[in-house]
């Protein structure tokens, strides 16, 4: 009882923060390749839009607005033709009124409420990660070196969470298993340490017993008998003394 | 070690701590390691979409250009267009244009003769599978090199009019970017697999310390003491558990003695007078001589200073968890509503925090004096908690400085409850014993912590991180209530903690030169470099140098390993050759000057000499400062008086940390980050040159007096 009390008390704990250590591991893995996997698919889809956005802006740069670009709606549907993974492209006037679109309705949809203030007053790159796609929005420069729009490109997520799948399958089989294999030789490793301090302790406990209760003059094994000697010894003058001073007063 | 704490419990610690440490490490490391070829192979076919977008826009370019009429080898700017793209797009090695003979005509990133040679020996299947990467060997460029190094190269061809074949674009990536980007990962998978060995070992103390070491070490102190002919007492405390059974085996020894001393002892009172009276003498004798009838609890007395090791360790680790990026995060969060400017307002919230921190210190230390460790310990959790959840959600600056505020004063509560368990569990003998008990737990936070937060806010962001550290502190409160529950009341009149013993004292220490030269000149420096540069300049410089929050919390780690390793070195140096003055000197220039070449390169390396600078020159001085401060006080004040001035110059040091990023963001205003770094490290050099002067100048004068 007290074996597998003491094992549990020391196995929980030491299995907790082994299996704990191990996933948080996995994770860190999956967290960080999906990272480092963002940034490359972030890096292509800034290039693709940067040259789409080129090509836009050869017409804004002659001084027209946005909506007079002629081929703007022949350079998207190009672009979404060439690139598969783009999902939808749209081209909005400095107010965010879509003039351009392809692929499928709706590209901004996702895109945060205040993204006109962001991409066209201050010129900023909006790189917005869904649960259903990449969304680029970039803002279009004119003549004057102001914003005169902004383009959203839709990248699909399909590649992404396919290469995100092959790795949860890959991670989670080999995680799994030490998990598995780390609770069973640790609870093993364990409870045979619990019970060889266990062992040793008792050791000593019976040479205890046998030395003194039992008076017996051989000690159990080997240290034990150094360990419990001494306090026998000093044990027994103690007892003497006092019997010594019990019979002086018989006497009297 | 006496052979019953080697046969009762020295070994078999041991033994659990190799084993459950071998387990983890080679649980992780094994997982890592099998994972990484795998997932490092999951990147390429995105790097090499990424080739092929690259190649195909840059075959477009060119194509327009050949539509307008300009022969291929004439066209112009092709160099200055591609080295614009290889500095734009990462991961590329190099970029090429070639005729459709292999013959390359532009090439950058590359030598074009080394290309030239790879492209002609892989040249057939390059031709037969365009738009699809061909893994190439290309030799080294230089006649000297005889390196060869591979690419994937992906080409596809440049036609004119849409029709005809002019060109080739060449696209090379280097295999090696996708192992530099898992390499990233290795070093995460490192400092997690550091963080949670010493996690792991902590927590194991904790629970061996309760279940297996603190019984065995009571039967120890007991077979000890009886050895040593000392039979005072039976086990009171619930002695169950492990030890049971040696403590009644032990119990029974001491009942048999007591019980034949009672027997003799009514047999004496029995007897006539005169004869009693003799007998009762002899018996006092053996009585005083074996400690017999004297109630005392072995397992009591054996108070537990390890138990506050694993409390002390949580609530460090959560509030340094943030030390990578909360300058960072600051700036974010004050963007938006602060009227400063971001350089002062993300610096203003931490030093509310260590201001807060140093100046509740006092009245927190008293506090818990008075209403025990455990409810402090609690109320400081829960501060703590408050603080760094409303820290995590709030977008607002004026909530952020009172967050920062309560959080300041949570960590100052959850401080003085450790170290005041600390002082009520351990005598004059086993104090210092108990304190490095203490500061241990802290350096082990101080190693691992700022690691795990800047991994964590890589994969959870900042916000996440903050709520782990909540969740932790939280989680500090049920452990508190059951490891300090012997503790729990009031501790009365004990002996009080030294930081709250800053109002007591006859002699004010303030009136004391040398306390005043070294509290000045070199401690509050000290402390401005350590949260200007370390806590507040470091994380904003390395984050504008492009380096993750991962990466930054691997910086961070440096200055504790540093001190962790160095400290007991130059305390031992200083008590040795009694070189304390030196040492403080030496440390304040070592800090300082460490901080300068940033000034010529600003760069991440810089940041890191500056670190290994600093936690050498505190190393160096923090002990040093302390003994001096006490060898100063105590040469011309009453001894007794040495602790309270330790309380006065910690608060004062204190202080000194606290206006540190305040300094540090004022100097960043007008400098820029990188320049305040040097502009610290000169005013750590120039005060302390005036504190040696100072202190050169005092003993001079001093001897002019006894002369």
């Amino acid at each position: 009882m007290k074996l597998k009390n003491l094992s549990l008390k020391i196995t929980l704990p030491v299995l907790a923060i082994a299996t704990l250590a191990i996933a948080f591991n996995g994770y860190l893995s999956y967290a960080k390749f999906q990272k480092h996997l963002t940034q490359v698919e972030m890096s292509r889809m800034r290039f693709s839009v940067d040259d789409i956005r080129a090509n836009l802006e050869i017409g804004l740069r002659l001084g027209l607005p946005v909506k007079a670009i002629a081929n703007a709606q022949e350079i998207i549907t190009f672009a979404a033709r060439k690139d598969s993974s783009i999902i939808s492209v749209g081209v909005f006037d400095h107010t965010g009124e879509p003039l351009f679109t392809t692929g499928r309705e709706g590209s901004v949809t996702s895109a945060p409420e205040n993204w006109r203030a962001s991409v066209i007053k201050k010129g900023k790159t909006l790189e917005i990660i869904t649960p259903y796609s990449f969304l680029v929005l970039v803002p279009l420069q004119g003549i004057t070196e102001d914003y005169s729009g902004a383009m959203a490109i839709q990248y699909s997520r399909d590649m992404h969470d396919k290469t995100m799948r092959e790795v949860l399958e890959a991670l989670v089989p080999k995680n799994s298993a030490a998990i598995i294999l780390s609770i069973l030789i640790g609870a093993l490793g364990v409870h045979w340490l619990v019970s060889k301090a266990l062992r040793k302790i008792s050791v000593i406990e019976r040479s205890l017993e046998l030395t003194y209760t039992k008076n017996s003059t051989t000690p159990a094994t080997d240290n034990a008998g150094e360990i419990v000697q001494p306090i026998i010894a000093v044990a027994r003058r103690a007892i003497q003394e006092i019997r010594d001073t019990g019979k002086e007063l018989g006497q009297k | 070690m006496t052979l019953i704490r080697k046969q009762l419990y020295v070994i078999a610690a041991r033994s659990f701590f190799v084993f459950t440490l071998l387990l983890m490490l080679v649980s992780q490391a094994g997982v890592s390691i099998t994972s990484w070829p795998e997932i490092k192979g999951k990147l390429v076919p995105e790097l090499d979409r990424k080739a092929l977008s690259v190649s195909t826009s840059l075959s477009t370019k060119i194509a327009r250009a050949l539509d307008y009429g300009v022969p291929l080898e004439e066209l112009s700017g092709v160099d200055i267009f591609f080295d614009e793209v290889l500095e734009q797009t990462e991961g590329i090695s190099y970029l090429a244009l070639s005729k459709l003979d292999g013959t390359v005509i532009f090439s950058r990133g590359i030598d074009a003769k080394a290309l030239e040679q790879g492209l002609l020996t892989s040249f057939e299947v390059i031709t037969s599978t365009l738009g699809n990467p061909v893994v190439m060997t290309v030799m080294g460029s230089t006649a000297s090199s005889s390196t060869t190094r591979s690419y994937r190269n992906t080409a596809v061809k440049v036609f004119q009019q849409e029709e005809i074949e002019k060109a080739l674009v060449h696209v090379g990536f280097d295999p090696g970017y996708a192992e530099r980007k898992v390499s990233d990962l290795k070093y995460d998978v490192a400092i997690v697999l550091f963080a949670s060995l010493l996690i792991g070992f902590e927590i194991l103390l904790a629970v061996l310390t309760g279940n297996f070491i603190g019984p065995l070490k009571a039967v120890a102190n007991r077979i000890d003491l009886m050895t040593c002919g000392n039979f005072s007492g039976t086990t009171t405390s619930a002695s169950g558990g492990i030890a049971a059974g040696l403590n009644a085996r032990l119990d029974r020894i001491i009942r048999q003695i007591n019980e034949s001393y009672s027997s003799t002892f009514e047999a004496a009172r029995r007897l006539p007078q005169s004869a009693a009276q003799s007998a009762a003498l002899s018996l006092k004798s053996i009585s005083e001589r074996f400690h017999i009838d004297q109630v005392t609890d072995p397992q009591a007395i054996a108070g537990d200073v390890v138990r506050i090791r694993i409390l002390t360790f949580i609530f460090m680790f959560a509030s340094m968890l943030s030390r990578p990026f909360l300058p960072v995060y600051l700036s974010e969060i004050v963007d938006s509503s602060s009227v400063l400017s971001p350089e002062l307002s993300s610096s203003i919230p931490i030093t509310v925090y260590l201001a807060c921190m140093a100046l509740s210190m006092p009245y927190a230390g008293r506090w818990s004096d008075r209403h025990g460790r455990r409810n402090s310990y609690m109320l400081g959790a829960l501060l703590m908690a408050a603080g760094l959840l409303s820290t995590a959600l709030t977008g607002n600056f004026w909530v952020l400085l009172v967050s920062r505020a309560v959080e300041g004063i949570g960590y100052a509560v959850l401080f003085m409850s450790c170290q005041g368990y600390v002082v009520d569990n351990t005598s004059a003998e086993n104090r210092s014993q108990g304190v490095a008990t203490f500061v241990s737990a802290i350096m082990v936070s101080e190693v691992c912590a700022p690691a795990v937060g800047g991994v964590l806010a890589d994969s959870m962001g900042f916000s996440g991180v903050l709520i782990v550290a909540t969740l932790l502190s939280l989680f500090s409160l049920p452990l508190a209530w059951k490891l300090l529950s012997k503790n729990g009341s009031a501790s009365g009149p004990k002996e009080r903690s030294q930081d709250s013993k800053v109002s007591t004292g006859s002699r004010s220490p303030l009136r004391n030169s040398r306390f005043m030269a070294i509290s000045i000149f070199a401690a509050i420096p000290a402390k401005i470099l350590l949260s200007g540069f370390l806590i507040f300049l470091t994380p904003v410089v390395l984050a504008k140098f492009g380096s993750s929050t991962s990466e930054i919390g691997r910086f961070a780690i440096t200055y504790g390993i540093i001190a962790l390793v160095a400290m007991p070195i130059f305390s031992m140096i200083g008590d040795r050759y009694q070189c304390h003055f030196q040492l403080v000197i030496a440390g304040g220039l070592v800090s300082g000057i460490s901080m300068l070449p940033i000034a010529f390169e600003p760069s991440s390396r810089m940041v890191l000499l500056g670190i290994l600078g600093l936690g050498l020159g505190q190393a160096m001085s923090i002990s040093s400062q302390l003994t001096l401060i006490s060898r100063f006080v105590q040469a011309v004040d009453d001894p007794e008086n040495a602790s309270s001035a330790l309380g006065i110059f910690r608060l004062i040091e204190r202080i000194g940390g606290a206006l540190g990023p305040v300094i540090a963001g004022i100097i960043a205003l007008r400098m820029g980050p990188v320049g305040a770094i040097p502009i610290l490290g000169a005013v750590m050099v120039s005060s302390t040159i005036f504190c040696l002067m100072i202190i050169i100048w005092l003993r001079k004068r001093d001897e002019r007096i006894a002369q």
